[in-house]
């Protein structure tokens, strides 16, 4: 529920803003599209397919039954619930609202969340069900359900954007066939019946008492103890910052790049540049909203194990011979080099669009950054509720950020004076924290959704 | 030689009401001491607070003489931990969880590692993320005992082990501690394992300590006894006397010799009918109801 208020907020602002000249139809469209996709069919796996759903006592087509309203009708009407009430309130301050334009960007909502979740059902991934034991065919067809369904889910919406209309006037006859056909995918997924015998998702666990011929002694000179540790992490640090501006420039504004609104530029350089996914444009509008979205992505990822390696850790860094301070050094300290391996991998892609090193590759945007990272991260193991600590980072981030920028010309020291200010603060924080919260020790629960198991 | 755990009037209250303590434990340097008590009780709280895993509210906690707060990385190269509760998912391998826990032990032994490797049907080469729940306990007790620690203190280390791995871990456990330095301080629900390898026991109830001291003396102090009486108002109620069933005018009791005997009852008008020893699982679901 939080994650639909939040989306749905979301959704909420960019309508509010969608008066003329400000953001394309089109645009507000796909967005649209990328949301209904993001509470109906992606949020309707992550749930129908954890375990504790399977062992209920309820047959297994009104389960998909219930999948495909949530995934395709309740979407549908929370995404356009939440169109409205952007729209209403724009209509107070700017022109009023087209609602005919709500009630067709509602039925592609809804046309777009069936036929993704139909061919969930059809290549078998619709309910979590994934085996790695089934032949080349069906895990070709599962990647690719995968792919389409599941991870593409955001993006086909900007793609599609030639061939979407944004009036009830631009359907053609073409497009109504199209459209027609959607439906009939849509409402035949409905009737879809998950077969019998599929596993339930959930890890394959092994405890096979087998030969020890594996069994051999470490080799000398790797890493061990907390060396190995930090350079896990920052190399699992390195990997994201390398992935995340090709995933984002991709993913959200090289699709722009490769298929250009009149007006627009070309090219996967041109859409790297007008993003500002780069760190720091010197001309763009909100010159640390890279590091808004990468603070934001840091809190997705303190969830993920395989991401980040120090949170899962907590209760057996405790017992370790490592003192109070030595612990919370690690978990303030960590950030703090993470940041500045993130700047390093960032220098790269920067010197390659721009031509030159940026000259907002500075001290005090380094230590606010890292800084108030590490402070989010305090909070969060404080509290340990993801949604308002992802709140608090997201509203502290932008207030500093325009502290920052509005004092650049007359003061840097504010940066590192907030940075510092950040660090001292999560110190602080974290020693209460370590000291005082047994729940700490005991398995961090961020549940954003459950997450999608393989089998 | 100092004890290797002392606990002394531990106390910690919880907003939802509960409060641990005051507890006092003493875990003599050679010993197994089986830490027992129904869920709920407060024993991974007490082994939580001996790592400074939450704040205690008062009293005292030393392994072999050192304060766990003042001297807390000394006295944590001595001591090696056990829990279900540990998360390896970090490492993807379990080399990789070796290789991260050995650089904290300058005493790590390798081949030692590799024995207890073995012994207990793991491969360095394994995935963590495809280990059962028995085997990640398993990977746990490698990661805890390949140094040789002092002291061992094990959180239910027997939870999803099946028979034969629950005996390896006891004989690796029994192995561990023939050097009289070293102890382990065990906290269990498998007590018929407890009864056979610990030689100290204490139970805790609602956090409070119910008895403790070695397993004979213990099981020795208890007897259960069979009475006859017409009203049970000479048993119901005595200090020492715990009723286990009632049918008509027969009684069950349990009986703490420390306190009362049977003779003392028989005087109150109950006539004794049997009166045999009890095992620690006896006297464990007697004393835990």
């Amino acid at each position: 529920m939080p994650v639909y208020l939040w989306f749905g907020g979301f959704l909420a602002l960019v309508w509010l803003f969608m008066v003329p000249g400000a953001l394309a139809p089109t645009g507000v469209l796909a967005f649209s599209l990328g949301g209904a996709w993001f509470l109906g069919v992606f949020a309707g796996v992550s749930l129908f397919g954890s375990r504790e759903i399977g062992l209920l006592p309820i047959p297994r087509r009104t389960l998909w039954r219930a999948q495909w309203i949530a995934s395709t009708l309740v979407a549908t009407c929370w995404t356009t619930a939440a169109k409205l009430v952007g729209v209403l309130a724009g209509a107070l301050f700017t022109h009023p609202p087209d609602l005919q334009f709500i009630v067709l960007s509602g039925c592609l909502d809804f046309l777009y969340t069936g036929v993704l979740l139909a061919v969930a059902a059809v290549t078998g991934v619709a309910a979590g069900r994934i085996r790695d034991n089934s032949s080349i065919i069906r895990r070709a067809a599962q990647a690719s359900g995968m792919f389409v369904a599941l991870m593409g889910g955001f993006a086909w919406g900007f793609v599609l954007r030639p061939i979407v209309p944004t009036s009830w006037a631009e359907v053609s006859g073409a497009t109504a066939m199209v459209m027609g056909a959607a439906l009939v995918v849509s409402l035949a997924a409905f009737f879809y019946s998950p077969p019998a015998g599929e596993p339930r998702p959930g890890r394959a666990r092994r405890d096979i008492r087998r030969p020890q011929d594996g069994v051999r002694s470490q080799r000398p000179g790797r890493l061990v103890g907390l060396p190995r540790l930090i350079a896990d992490d920052l190399k699992s640090t390195a990997t994201m910052a390398a992935l995340i501006p090709a995933i984002v420039s991709a993913a959200f504004f090289g699709l722009y790049a490769f298929n250009p609104a009149p007006g627009e530029g070309t090219g996967p350089l041109w859409a790297m540049k007008q993003m500002g996914v780069l760190p720091l444009r010197d001309d763009a509008l909100f010159a640390h909203c890279y590091f808004l979205l990468a603070l934001g992505l840091s809190l997705v990822n303190i969830r993920r194990p395989g991401v980040d390696p120090v949170s899962p850790l907590l209760r057996q860094l405790r017992v370790l011979p490592l003192g109070l301070r030595e612990l919370n050094a690690l978990l303030v300290g960590r950030r703090l080099l993470g940041w500045l391996v993130v700047w390093l991998f960032l220098l790269v892609p920067h010197v390659v669009v721009f031509r030159s090193a940026p000259s907002t590759l500075r001290l005090d945007i380094l230590v606010w950054v890292a800084g108030a990272d590490a402070l989010v991260y305090a909070v969060l193991l404080r509290w340990m509720k993801w949604l308002p600590t992802f709140a608090f980072a997201m509203t502290f981030g932008i207030v500093s950020a325009h502290v920052i920028d509005r004092s650049a010309g007359v003061a840097p020291i504010i940066g590192i004076a907030i940075g510092l200010a950040c660090l001292a603060a999560a110190v602080s924080l974290n020693h209460d924290t370590l000291t005082r919260r047994q729940e700490l020790y005991r398995g961090m629960a961020l549940p954003l959704f459950k997450p999608y198991a393989i089998r | 030689m100092p004890n290797a755990l002392e606990i002394r009037g531990l106390t910690k209250q919880f907003e939802q009401g509960f409060t641990l303590g005051p507890l006092n434990v003493t875990v003599p340097a050679g010993a197994i001491y089986g830490f027992v008590g129904p869920n709920g009780a407060g024993k991974t709280t007490t082994i939580d607070l001996i790592f400074g895993m939450g704040a205690k509210d008062a009293g005292s906690i030393s392994v072999f003489g050192l304060d766990h707060l003042r001297d807390e990385v000394e006295m944590k190269r001595q001591v090696g931990y056990v829990s279900p509760e540990l998360d390896f998912r970090s490492w993807s391998r379990i080399g990789m969880a070796i290789d991260f826990v050995r650089g904290f032990y300058p005493s790590w032994d390798e081949g030692y590692c590799d024995h207890l490797l073995a012994s207990l049907d793991l491969n360095r080469a394994d995935k963590i993320g495809t280990l059962s729940f028995g085997a990640k306990i398993k990977l746990a007790i490698v990661l805890a005992m390949s140094w040789r620690p002092r002291l061992l203190v094990l959180d239910e280390p027997t939870i999803g082990l099946d028979a034969i791995a629950r005996q390896q871990v006891f004989a690796e456990l029994l192995a561990a501690v023939h050097d009289e330095r070293r102890a382990v301080f065990i906290s269990s629900h498998a007590i018929t394992d407890l009864e056979r390898i610990a030689d100290h026991v204490g139970m805790i109830k609602n956090g409070q300590l119910v008895f403790e001291g070695s397993t004979d003396e213990v099981v020795e102090r208890y007897r259960i006894v069979d009475f006859v009486a017409q009203d049970g108002t000479g048993l119901d109620g005595q200090p020492g006397v715990v009723v286990q069933r009632r049918e008509q005018d027969r009684w069950r009791v349990l009986i703490d010799r420390s306190v009362t005997s049977v003779e003392r009852l028989t005087g109150r008008g109950a006539r004794a009918v049997s009166d045999a020893p009890v095992s620690l699982e006896e006297l464990f679901v007697a004393l835990g109801r």
